[in-house]
């Protein structure tokens, strides 16, 4: 295993670990012997051994055969020879990747602070951590960053508009220019030069990398960007994938070795949480930082539970085969169930409070054992205290889960991070933490997910039911609570409720909040207090309900906004600032009287923007609409606007796939000869014009979905605004 | 694993699309009322979800009744509101 | 030319004196009994394929055993199930939903190699437990389709299945497959529903008709056709 130190004089070594993965098969006496036949003609050095094991959740220890590898580069190939030569034995240990088995095995992970005893040629005698990852108190690493960047002003350069290169490092900026070798030469004269240990680019994956390499390629120049010069650059394709019920598309990657490559625009993990939570979750999950960045935060839960059961010596299976234990109809009906969701009441409310169940999901699966194995335990069958409410599961009462152990640190980390943050004086220093406990909240967020996904390692439908069913009764019970004392619930969604009790003040919401707590012994608090909070209507259906839509004014002044034009990046940015605007008139009210009384001066601001579009004025960025394609191109029926842009975009000769994002603006909504309708922003030249009736129309819509429930209907906002 | 049974505003949806001939056949006024009680079923979804009944139509109407219900309130105190207002007008008529 | 023998399944909607109106859902449940589910002939796998409304067909099936007291075994590979069809059902025929809800047990696959562990490891206890001898496997190929499982290990999977169907027809379990057509992007995949057919002792095509739902079954002595009256599919 190579592994990358910084030494404290600031030297950059190529270490050699010599690490021996295993992995575990279970099989008859017949399969076994043509294991051994295969494993002999291995090329590395092998070596077997019959050991007992658990699978997990198993009552007694199963007999497998512990196969080492002694070339680590070789694991892979091996173990998939011997995966499809023996379809009948039971693999383990197969497909966990070694840069993590690595860090389970040594106790180690990335970035970590370690003490390490090397010989002259640079392997590694031994090596040791030096901290723990569940510290909370670790500095940011003595990184060396450089930043690459396409000087184009599109909005993905994929799409055209071709420049030059930016690059960036301690505060310097340099324009490479020239022909191509003029590029490549500059470029490798700064790599070799800054020898920076993270290349931090935007569109390195998809664009800026590829394009670099096959520019040196056909120069036959080399380039510098591996720090290592024994590897190549690692790719890998674009792909397109379903994540909760959305297509998403990843833009490949290019990988470097001995120096972090990271894409900003290829990391879900850098744009939600930033380099300081990238780091928080490489160090916890013990994913490789360049992976981290560009997987999904999946993987790093899932790295998490693997290195529990690694370290308490449990066979992890190649592929998960148990199926849902059979089941009534009638069962089914009662668990296929989700959290609820009470359709709030509709219009604005004052003097309302939200309480939120701390990390709702994570904590129930850890307060009341909730993992694959202790669902519907053999030993806890006639505990009462072991029924899952409603339904017909039970969990244990006796053995702590796989699933709690991995989470219980978790949550208990994120809390000690909040704890600090609110102590904090420096607004960096409060921001890193932030960006920390942010990175730990995804890790939480998508532990449920990964209890019902269908190829979680460890995932189980029943404890997916279970976990929903406690939180249906916890709400209810937060909910009988506060009914008692007189509070309305106005909405809720799964672990959200809002409430209001006329004259109810702070501390009234912060003493439900408390019994709330003590009744359910689950962490339940006060998110803030709302001067006013008006939950808006649907725009299909003015009749319908709509969750998770709302805006509220908080007690100390911010406002909470959810599910409108402003939160959506499919709005474009003239309507977003437009709906602000009004937003920002309406906040200057305290109470509901004071809210109406705002309405001549929210519709003077609409007024100004309406002429504003009439009068021509719009620019590019103003009327972009980003949409992310949800099909292949090829595979549209309807002629929708951003399909229109995706094959003026298709016939540019870009290569689009299903998940990517499009950026196009609104050029004449109803023409006949459909390429009129829309155009790709990309590559847009000067001879444009905007459909003025269709932005207007998205303006008044963004107006009246605020205005609605304070009297404003549609005919009287568009009367009031027209004067242009 | 997504869901595999229809949550309940998918079943008030499907619900709506079976009367959809009955409402169109409906007169304007009378579509607006019908649309109303669909509403109603689909503000209670929660707790037709939670019951979690294999004939959830009888779930949408008792739901649609207590929206009723509370409108009969709503007016019942309006009425009386007024007949208050009103006996007030005319004992202080009297009076004076 | 074969002779096809066409008939379409009888729906009285009234007595034979002209009474009260029967209902039709029951009548379509003693059809499918006599056509494509029939319990008197020899046991063997009995293929359901066509559009999606097949799976609504199958459970109409499961839930005709079920009103008769009979346990049935449902196993989703395509994550479809629909409990409310069973309580509409039932409601026709006059006994309590619950009842005939708790007559069917429903165990889902959400990956191949649950679905063939589930037939070939849980499927005869389960028999056993719930004293069952009829299953539905509702998508049995679905879960065969994912593109992340190699075509080689798929087709290992396919085998290991039917073989362990056929081994319970022959031991006198009925089981009614019901599946969808291939979807267009199962490329190679889609000769599993072929293979598949060929080891049904009958295959029942079903598709969709401005009138109604149309069965048509070749083989046997001669082919037969049935037909399911549209408006009363609908109010299924």
């Amino acid at each position: 295993m190579v592994v990358w130190l910084v030494g404290e004089d600031g030297r950059r070594i190529r270490a050699i670990d010599p690490f021996v993965p295993t992995c575990y098969l279970a099989a008859p006496p017949s399969i076994r012997e043509h294991v051994f036949r295969l494993l002999r003609r291995a090329s590395c050095r092998i070596s077997t051994r019959e050991v007992e094991r658990y699978e997990l959740g198993a009552p007694c220890p199963i007999s497998v055969l512990e196969v080492s590898v002694h070339a680590p580069a070789q694991f892979s190939s091996l173990t998939q020879h011997l995966i499809r030569a023996c379809p009948d034995a039971q693999f383990f240990h197969v497909d966990v990747s070694l840069p993590q088995r690595y860090f389970y095995d040594r106790e180690l992970f990335p970035l970590v602070h370690c003490e390490a005893d090397l010989t002259a040629e640079g392997r590694i005698q031994s090596i040791q951590a030096l901290e723990s990852p569940w510290d909370t108190d670790y500095g940011f690493p003595p990184l060396t960053i450089m930043e690459l960047s396409p000087d184009s002003p599109s909005p993905n350069p994929n799409h055209g508009g071709h420049g030059s290169f930016v690059v960036r490092m301690d505060g310097e900026e340099r324009l490479l220019e020239g022909d191509d070798a003029d590029v490549i030469q500059r470029l490798n004269q700064l790599l070799v030069r800054q020898d920076p240990d993270i290349l931090l680019t935007d569109w390195g994956d998809s664009y800026l990398l590829p394009r670099l390499m096959i520019m040196a390629d056909q120069l036959r120049m080399p380039l510098e960007l591996n720090r290592d010069p024994h590897r190549s650059i690692g790719t890998r394709k674009p792909r397109s994938y379903f994540s909760y019920g959305r297509i998403l598309s990843h833009a490949g990657a290019r990988i470097l070795s001995g120096r972090l490559h990271l894409d900003r625009h290829n990391s879900f993990a850098l744009a939600e949480t930033g380099l300081a939570g990238l780091i928080e979750q490489a160090r916890i999950a013990k994913v490789d930082l360049q992976q981290m960045a560009r997987t999904t935060t999946g993987t790093g839960i899932t790295s998490m539970q693997l290195e529990t059961a690694c370290r308490d010596g449990l066979l992890i299976p190649y592929r998960k085969q148990e199926p849902e234990a059979f089941k009534s109809a009638r069962e089914l009906l009662q668990t296929d169930q989700g959290g609820l969701v009470f359709a709030p009441i509709v219009g604005y409310h004052e003097q309302v409070g939200e309480l939120d169940f701390s990390s709702m999901y994570p904590s129930i699966m850890v307060r009341f054992n909730i993992s694959p194995e202790t669902i519907n335990c053999p030993c806890c069958r006639d505990e009462p205290a072991a029924r899952v409410p409603e339904i017909g599961h039970h969990t244990c009462r006796h053995r702590q889960g796989l699933v709690p152990r991995t989470l219980a640190p978790l949550l208990d980390k994120r809390v000690r991070y909040k704890r600090l943050m609110a102590a904090a004086t420096q607004p960096a220093a409060r921001a890193v933490l932030d960006q920390r406990q942010t990175a730990l909240k995804w890790l939480l967020v998508v532990s449920f997910g990964y209890l019902g996904y269908k190829n979680a390692r460890f995932g189980r439908i029943e404890a997916h039911e279970s976990v929903t069913a406690y939180s249906r009764d916890l709400l209810l019970q937060a909910k009988e609570v506060a009914e008692r004392q007189g509070y309305r619930m106005l909405h809720a969604i799964v672990d959200s409720l809002w409430f209001v009790k006329p004259g109810a003040v702070r501390a009234d919401y912060n003493r439900l909040a408390q019994e709330i707590t003590e009744r359910t012994g689950l962490s339940i608090g006060l998110e803030g207090l709302y001067h006013w909070i008006g939950f808006l209507p649907s725009r299909v259906n003015p009749l319908m309900p709509v969750p998770n839509q709302f805006v509220g004014l908080f007690d100390h002044g911010a406002m909470k906004i959810r599910g409108i034009e402003i939160r959506r990046s499919d709005a474009p940015f003239l309507v977003k600032r437009a709906q602000a605007e009004v937003l920002r008139c309406l906040s200057q009210a305290r109470m509901l009287a004071e809210l109406r009384e705002q309405i001549p001066q929210a519709l003077e601001i609409v007024r100004i923007y309406r002429r504003y579009l009439h009068d021509g004025h719009a620019t590019v960025e103003e009327l972009a609409i980003t949409k992310s394609l949800s099909k292949e191109p090829q595979a549209y029926r309807h002629q929708t606007l951003s399909m229109i842009a995706a094959q003026e975009l298709l016939a540019r000769g870009v290569s689009l796939q299903a998940g990517d994002t499009i950026h196009y603006i609104i050029t004449d909504a109803d023409a006949a000869y459909l390429p009129d309708r829309a155009r790709a922003v990309a590559g847009l030249d000067g001879t444009w014009s905007y459909d003025v009736s269709a932005y207007d129309s998205l303006l008044l819509k963004a107006a009246l979905v605020l205005l609605t429930p304070l009297g404003v209907t549609a005919t009287s906002l568009n009367e009031s605004t027209a004067g242009c | 694993m997504g869901r595999t049974l229809a949550t309940f505003t998918q079943l008030v949806q499907q619900e709506i699309d079976s009367w959809s001939r009955y409402r169109r056949a409906l007169r304007r006024e009378d579509q607006q009322a019908l649309d109303v009680l669909f509403a109603a079923a689909r503000h209670h979804a929660s707790a037709g979800a939670y019951l979690a009944r294999e004939t959830p139509f009888e779930v949408m109407l008792l739901s649609m009744l207590i929206e009723q219900q509370k409108h009969v309130v709503t007016l019942q105190q309006k009425v009386m509101t007024l007949e208050t207002r009103m006996h007030h007008d005319s004992t202080q008529g009297m009076a004076s | 030319m074969a002779l096809v023998q066409q008939q379409a399944i009888e729906f009285l909607f009234r007595t034979e004196d002209g009474g009260a109106v029967i209902d039709a859902p029951r009548h379509l449940l003693a059809a499918l009994r006599q056509s494509a589910v029939s319990t008197d002939q020899p046991k063997g796998l009995v293929l359901l394929s066509g559009p999606p409304s097949v799976y609504r067909l199958g459970l109409c099936a499961a839930v005709d055993r079920a009103l008769a007291g009979e346990p049935v075994l449902y196993l989703a590979g395509a994550n479809v199930f629909d409990p409310f069809l069973v309580g509409r059902l039932a409601r026709a025929s006059r006994v309590a939903s619950a009842q005939v809800l708790q007559q069917i047990h429903v165990s889902r696959a959400f990956t191949c190699h649950q679905m063939v562990r589930l037939v070939t490891d849980c499927l005869l206890s389960a028999l056993r437990t719930y004293d069952a001898r009829f299953v539905i496997l509702a998508g049995p190929l679905d879960t065969l389709y994912d593109q992340s499982v190699p075509e080689p290990e798929a087709m290992r999977l396919f085998r290991t299945m039917t073989e362990a169907l056929q081994d319970m027809a022959y031991q006198g379990v009925q089981v009614l497959c019901v599946s969808p057509l291939a979807p267009p992007e199962s490329g190679g995949r889609s000769r599993f529903m072929a293979a598949l057919r060929a080891q049904a002792r009958r295959a029942i095509d079903v598709c969709e008709a401005e009138d109604g739902l149309w069965l048509h079954e070749e083989g046997g002595p001669e082919p037969k056709r049935w037909m399911i009256p549209r408006p009363l599919w609908n109010r299924l």
